[in-house]
């Protein structure tokens, strides 16, 4: 399934290379696989570490995380009301590019910022820093913007309808987003188009303004608004944390997703759903910048009839349900392993413990690309539009290749995959202690997420080690 | 217990930071290109980080050969060789494309892989 699909892309790219393009047409994924040796190496760390938290659990229970609040006074506002600025400043940037500006996605800015800069850059800094979507959030300043717009002319309920949001509706809303976006980011060829890109963001701005006026702001984004759900479970990960309006909370990474259990059957096939797009994405060997040479296949016509579409989204679904599954399974057998928590409540209370994998498999595929193609964005701040500016003096500027040697690549890619599964087994764990009360029920109840756990990071190990069996050693290397 | 763990740890460091002596060698290549392919081994090009690349390219029809991240190009006349060398500077794997004058673009579209594949690994 998924080599159709990469056989497609593959197709694209090779006839998409007009002559004159070659120059820009450097933004192909140059990564090497990582070695067999590092492979193995993450994958022993992986079990060995998983069973030494299981055997130090045996003896003690954890203390509690410790945590620091900082007060920031009113910094906190003002970076706060500048985030929001820039953040639709960008957003305005992005749509105009995206409409008026050249239709080579290279050239544009629009591709970059939204791919790059956006859903993966913001997805790890958001992770590994803070949730700052809601203050740089472009819809949710613009619709508080018309809120205050409406109320100042005399209309004392604002924007806000009040329509009660349909309870059984839940979160699924931002589930099936979930799932189009991965759908539209690894299968899509033209998810790089920019004015695909700009008319799919003013699609989406309609229908999120109308949700928000409709059922109100926080209701909508708290369920349908996929963006909102996806970087706040990401902020739950984050070892910083805003606590109201003037102070910040420092706390160890992934002790946020313990706080709470998730809540509703929708989330957590909403986590599952984070968890396995980002894999796909991976196993189709269709990493971000493959879909910015993809966007490239507009050129080609002939691709558009030539599907893939349909496989594209039954593999993306596949992947999910079969994770989504494995995830019941795993906590139907905690159930019966043990006596006195239901198996609703074992199923909410872990499956926010699932998200550092998801952050670690989001760091090791694509941290060498980010910093690459991130600083295209330099030479794009010059040219936003394609148009021949030169706003900064920086329009000629490339990124040079091998700006970070493939051996760290493949530190960073392993050592995140290790460490984002040591912190989901030691969550685990946690949840299990807070669950099941006793150490001995505990470790007992987390054996089966555990071994859950090192399934989906064996995953993670061999599609970044995959595509190294693809080539046979070459015979033609003459040693002078 | 953290003395195990961090023995495990320093073991896996230690396996993956094997210091080799910088050793820059040169490695010599052929593309022999007929019908817009290369024999089977002639697709992967490995070298080192820091190797001297010489790659010499013959071509039974006129062609650009282009190789991708290094940004060079090759203009080639039929039946000519010509030589191509350059210093691996860069890790990674770069693919080679070949585009053939006058041929038809959607032949291209069927070879579903790069002419050949330069991997640079690291020393």
């Amino acid at each position: 399934m998924a080599a159709i699909v990469r056989s497609r892309i593959a197709a694209a790219i090779a006839m998409c290379a007009p002559a004159q393009a070659w120059s820009h047409a450097f933004d192909d994924r140059f990564d090497l696989p990582a070695p067999l040796s590092y492979f193995i190496a993450g994958a022993a760390a992986v079990v060995a570490v998983s069973f030494l938290i299981v055997a130090s659990f045996m003896r003690r229970a954890p203390s509690p995380s410790t945590q620091y609040t900082v007060h920031a006074g009113p910094v906190l506002g003002f970076a706060y009301n500048l985030a929001r600025l820039f953040g639709l400043l960008v957003f305005v940037i992005t749509i105009v590019a995206g409409l008026a500006g050249t239709a080579d996605p290279m050239m544009n800015i629009a591709p970059t910022i939204v791919w790059i800069a956006w859903w993966v850059g913001l997805s790890l800094f958001v992770a590994c820093a803070g949730n700052v979507w809601p203050a740089v959030d472009p819809w949710r300043t613009l619709f508080d913007l018309m809120n205050s717009v409406v109320r100042r002319l005399g209309m004392r309920n604002g924007m806000t309808l009040g329509w009660r949001y349909p309870q059984t509706v839940g979160t699924w809303p931002a589930v099936i987003l979930l799932l189009s976006i991965g759908w539209f980011e690894v299968v899509y060829p033209q998810a790089a188009v920019p004015h695909t890109l700009a008319t799919v963001l003013l699609v989406w701005t309609a229908a999120t303004l109308t949700g928000m006026v409709c059922f109100g702001r926080n209701i909508w984004q708290r369920n349908a608004d996929v963006f909102s759900v996806y970087f706040a479970t990401l902020g739950r990960f984050a070892p910083i944390a805003p606590r109201g309006d003037r102070a910040i909370l420092l706390r160890p990474p992934g002790s946020g997703l313990i706080d709470a259990d998730v809540g509703s059957v929708a989330m957590v096939a909403f986590i599952v759903a984070m968890l396995s797009t980002v894999l796909f994405d991976g196993l189709l060997g269709g990493p971000m910048w493959a879909l910015i040479q993809r966007k490239l296949a507009i050129t080609a016509p002939s691709l558009t009839d030539s599907n893939g579409y349909a496989v594209g989204a039954v593999g993306l679904i596949g992947v999910w349900l079969i994770f989504l599954l494995a995830y019941l399974i795993s906590c139907a057998v905690t159930t019966s392993l043990t006596r006195g928590v239901r198996f609703k409540r074992v199923v909410y209370a872990f499956a926010y413990t699932l998200v550092p994998i998801a952050v670690a498999y989001n760091i090791a595929h694509n941290a060498s690309n980010l910093v690459t193609q991130g600083e295209q964005l330099i030479a794009l701040a010059s040219d936003p539009l394609g148009v021949k500016w030169d706003l900064f003096g920086t329009a000629n500027y490339r990124a040079p290749i091998g700006l970070i040697d493939a051996r760290i690549t493949w530190y960073i890619a392993i050592g995140s995959i290790v460490a984002g599964h040591v912190l989901s087994v030691w969550l685990a764990h946690r949840v299990a202690l807070r669950e099941f009360r006793a150490a001995r029920p505990a470790v007992i109840a987390s054996l089966p997420l555990t071994a859950l756990m090192i399934i989906y990071t064996a995953i993670s190990l061999s599609v970044i080690a995959e595509p190294m069996v693809k080539f046979e050693t070459p015979d033609a290397v003459i040693s002078e | 217990m953290k003395i195990v763990f961090f023995l495990l740890l320093g073991c896996f460091v230690c396996t993956s930071v094997v210091a080799r002596a910088a050793d820059v060698s040169r490695k010599a290549f052929a593309l022999t290109i007929v019908k817009g392919t290369v024999a089977r081994n002639e697709r992967v090009l490995k070298v080192e980080k820091g190797d001297v690349v010489q790659i010499t390219v013959t071509s039974d029809a006129p062609g650009v050969l282009h190789l991708h991240g290094y940004q060079l190009e090759a203009k080639l006349g039929a039946g000519v060789a010509q030589a191509v060398s350059f210093t691996a500077h860069a890790t990674g794997r770069y693919p080679f494309e070949w585009h053939g004058a006058g041929q038809d673009t959607k032949a291209q579209a069927h070879a579903k892989q790069p002419l050949a594949t330069l991997e640079v690994w690291p020393r």
